[in-house]
């Protein structure tokens, strides 16, 4: 038995005994894991190392802790309540519209920034009362926001693993759009109305249109949607204009929108909004920096690279089994690590075919590893916001996302007719 | 599982303690990286300038650097040698000292940058397990060097924007590559600070009007561009002779043109801006890829791994591949090679501006007595 | 730019400081610590 074969089963055995046996947090168990891993990969206890890799995540932990802050905001001040309100009393009509509308709504966020989490925690939070009030059973209604982000944050025109895929072989990140619409929107409408047209129509709409609460909004009027609006607004045009608009990053404006929120609604505490925030994010905060510690030290003593290694040297059929099978399972660590550490080997591995359908296609299939528990950021968020256990939620998501593989497989295997999708 | 405390304040107050205690020792560790790897200039530097000396506003920041002048006593061509555009490629970093140390010119002026992107040697790339530091053995004892990351330190440029977008032809990256150094030429005077550095070079080589400028890079075996010269289309001529002689000399190399559509590297927008002849060299290094097993200070300078060589029993490198690895030592020599073979072709094809340059060894020797011979710490 | 987001990530670290205080569960209390490490060395431009 190769040395890196037991420091991988020995990293994963410990985590799996802290986490399942236990039951300790995932965080504790995976920094358990990289220092048993460390250990005996001959390291000692190397601390720089543990904390250098949780700086892969100083910026994701930016961007979770903002966009939670504009949730509670927005929550706090009413728009949440209102926003439901109106969008139901506007397209009750007709369930298949209004589902793939709401469905290009929870992407949207994820298009613009390239993050699924941000699309959960903004647009998620959005939608997630009103697929619940149109009779979705909740760990249905999380299981279309989490697929929902995650086709938001794969499709253009930010797709960050394609872009980490397309950097990786200076590629530029240009004519992935087409192939990458191509990818998500089907199986964003597929989801959507699979899991959610059977429950919504049984739903006497008439009756749940008396029961919306439209006095917050009466007495605010406009107003209130502004956090809103000027947080589109400020997404829309530091993307379009970048060369005009100074790049503000995404942390900065869930909190001008939020500054914002703070006057347009109802009033609200805002100093206990700020802490209880922060009290959901920790946990999540904490996972990820275990994740961090736990890449680092693979990297480090060789895991990684006979992860990688095994997952290449394979004839071509094992390894379109494995690029299914193990870029998606690499999101349990993290999907953006995925797209660089398998990405851009399969990438290579694959030359024959069409390059800008195939990096699109290896983006995608990370993306999908957004889904994989521990980290799981955008299941997490989903099942937080629909108050379901995570695994609940992973039920429902779990046919859609074969469903999404399997097409992204095929697209795999016919990457080189598809190159009419670049424009 | 919760295990729920009688007293938070206590258990807190002891946890935040158990935290600075982790912040101090780290601290003390990521600030050693701030401390340079002492360089000996030979009997051939004339003068050590600054980079700030040809644009004032990086001065005193972490981006300025030492240029070394050599300059010979005869009038001549002139070469600019960078090295460390990525401190996490060691060869180049390395190549760029040995000529600092070892280059004697008795016509033509060489520049030599060896710590182009000298905030990149102030840290290591997060999850990619590199040393801080490796060490090369010479006759007077040993000689430590820093491995560095291939951006630029965030704490000297932060955040990251989403997208970079590379200004002067909209192109559109991962926003992280906006640290990258060689996305950024030819750079902007009122750019961030990386496109600061990348100004500064370019105004580097417009003041000093110079012919050809190297650029010394390394990438990861499984990556297409590798044992290769990169050329712009003017640097053709010079780049496909200077290729066969270096074919001659047994050495397996490439020429690959500079691709017209991707912007901000060395050889596309300094070919397009000045009037030098741009090329980069690239050499193989196991430490950077992805399919490298242990991460260590002998991986850098030894180059001997494994799964490199079961992943070229399978087809998947763009360099062959066995149990010797490729050396430092082996890296060092092509790219020194190259850059003699650039010099002296270009002299041959423009005798009025010919460069004539000693003391650098040759690549027998550099592979033969290893590097340590021609480092020696004085 | 740099300053705005030292300033979130102040923001942050206090809210965690906050948060480590008033939470009896000791695994929550250590979670906080794990993220503050990082955050701290930021603030402190150190890495």
């Amino acid at each position: 038995m190769e040395i890196e074969f037991i420091i991988f089963i020995s990293m994963i055995g410990i985590f799996l005994l802290f986490n399942i046996l236990l039951k300790l947090p995932v965080s504790l168990s995976m920094v358990a894991g990289a220092i048993v891993g460390a250990l005996i990969g001959g390291e000692g206890i190397p601390l720089r190392h543990l904390f250098e890799g949780t700086f892969v995540y100083i910026d994701t932990i930016l961007i979770i802790s903002t966009a939670m802050i504009f949730m509670m905001v927005i929550q706090e001040s009413g728009l949440l309540e209102a926003l439901t309100s109106s969008i139901v009393r506007k397209f009750y009509k007709s369930p298949i519209v209004m589902l793939i509308l709401l469905m290009f709504i929870i992407m949207f966020p994820g298009m613009i920034t390239g993050s699924s989490t941000v699309a959960v925690l903004s647009a998620g939070a959005i939608v997630a009362p009103i697929l619940i009030m149109m009779g979705i059973p909740n760990p249905k209604t999380g299981a279309i926001i989490a697929i929902g982000a995650i086709m938001g944050m794969a499709a253009p025109p930010v797709n960050i693993p394609a872009m980490l895929i397309a950097g990786g072989v200076d590629m530029p990140y240009i004519g992935f759009e087409g192939p990458l619409l191509f990818l998500t929107v089907p199986c964003a409408i597929f989801t959507v109305l699979f899991l959610g047209l059977k429950d919504s129509k049984k739903v006497d709409f008439e009756n749940i249109k008396g029961k919306l609460n439209y006095e917050t909004y009466n007495e605010y009027g406009l107003k209130l949607y502004l956090p809103l609006i000027v947080l589109v607004v400020l997404m829309i045009i530091t993307r379009a204009m970048p060369t005009v608009v100074p790049n503000l990053g995404m942390p900065l404006i869930f909190l001008i929108s939020s500054a914002v929120g703070i006057f347009t609604g109802k009033k609200f505490n805002l100093k206990n909004t700020l802490v209880e925030s922060m009290k959901t994010t920790i946990p999540v905060l904490g996972k990820l920096m275990g994740v961090g510690m736990f890449i680092q030290i693979m990297t480090l003593t060789g895991v990684r690279g006979f992860i990688v290694n095994n997952a290449l040297n394979l004839n071509l059929a094992m390894l379109y089994i494995a690029i299914i099978v193990i870029l998606p399972a690499f999101g349990a660590v993290s999907s953006y690590g995925g797209a660089s550490v398998l990405g851009v080997p399969f990438l290579l591995a694959l030359l024959s075919g069409n390059q800008i359908v195939t990096a699109a296609t290896l983006s995608f299939i990370a993306s999908l590893g957004d889904l994989m528990p521990p980290t799981a950021l955008a299941g997490n968020y989903s099942a937080q916001i629909v108050n379901e256990k995570y695994s609940e939620v992973l039920k429902f998501a779990a046919i859609p996302f074969f469903v999404c593989l399997g097409f992204a497989l095929l697209c795999l295997l016919t990457s080189n007719k598809l190159g009419f999708l670049i424009f | 599982m919760k295990i729920e405390v009688k007293n938070e304040k206590t258990s807190a107050i002891i946890i935040c303690i158990i935290a600075a205690l982790c912040i101090f020792s780290l601290s003390k560790q990521f600030k050693s990286m701030l401390v340079e790897e002492p360089i000996y200039p030979g009997k051939g530097v004339s003068e050590i300038k600054m980079l700030s000396d040809y644009f004032e506003d990086i001065k005193g920041t972490p981006g300025d650097t030492e240029v070394y002048v050599l300059k010979g006593e005869k009038p001549g061509g002139s070469i600019l040698v960078l090295g460390g555009t990525h401190p996490n490629e060691p060869s180049g970093f390395v190549s760029a000292i040995l000529l600092i140390e070892n280059a004697v010119p008795e016509q033509g002026t060489m520049f030599v940058v060896p710590r182009t992107n000298n905030s990149g040697f102030t840290h290591d790339d997060p999850q990619e397990g590199s040393p801080m530091r490796f060490t090369i053995d010479t006759p007077s004892g040993e000689r430590w060097f820093r491995f560095g990351s291939r951006a630029t330190n965030p704490i000297h440029q932060w955040p990251d924007p989403d997208i970079y977008v590379h200004k002067s032809s909209g192109q559109k990256l991962s926003g992280s590559e906006t640290r990258n150094i060689n996305r950024t030429y030819p750079g902007r005077a009122d750019g961030s600070f990386t496109e600061k550095v990348s100004y500064a070079i370019t105004e580097m080589i417009k003041q000093e009007n110079i012919d050809i400028t190297v650029d010394l890079h390394e990438a990861s075996p499984e990556y297409p561009t590798i044992n290769a010269i990169v050329a712009h289309e003017k640097a053709m001529p010079l780049a496909s002779q200077a290729l066969i002689n270096m074919q001659i000399e047994g050495i397996n190399i490439s020429l690959e043109p500079s691709p017209t559509n991707l912007r901000g590297l060395t050889h596309r927008e300094l070919g397009d801006h000045t009037d030098t002849l741009a090329l980069l060299m690239e050499t193989a290094n196991p430490s950077q890829g992805r399919l490298r097993g242990k991460t260590d200070s002998d991986l850098v300078v030894n180059g001997k791994d494994k799964f490199y060589v079961r992943a070229a029993e399978h087809g998947r490198l763009y360099v062959p591949f066995d149990e010797k690895g490729h050396p430092l030592s082996e890296r060092v020599a092509r790219h020194i090679t190259g850059v003699k073979e650039f010099y002296t072709v270009f002299g041959e094809q423009n005798p009025d501006k010919n460069i004539d340059i000693k003391g650098i060894p040759n690549y027998e020797d550099m592979i033969n007595h290893g590097l340590g011979e021609y480092l020696q710490p004085r | 730019m740099l300053y705005i987001y030292l300033g979130i990530v102040l923001l942050i670290v206090i809210l965690i400081l906050k948060n480590m205080f008033e939470e009896k569960d000791i695994f929550f209390q250590i979670d906080a610590a794990l993220v503050l490490i990082p955050l701290i060395l930021r603030l402190l431009l150190i890495k």
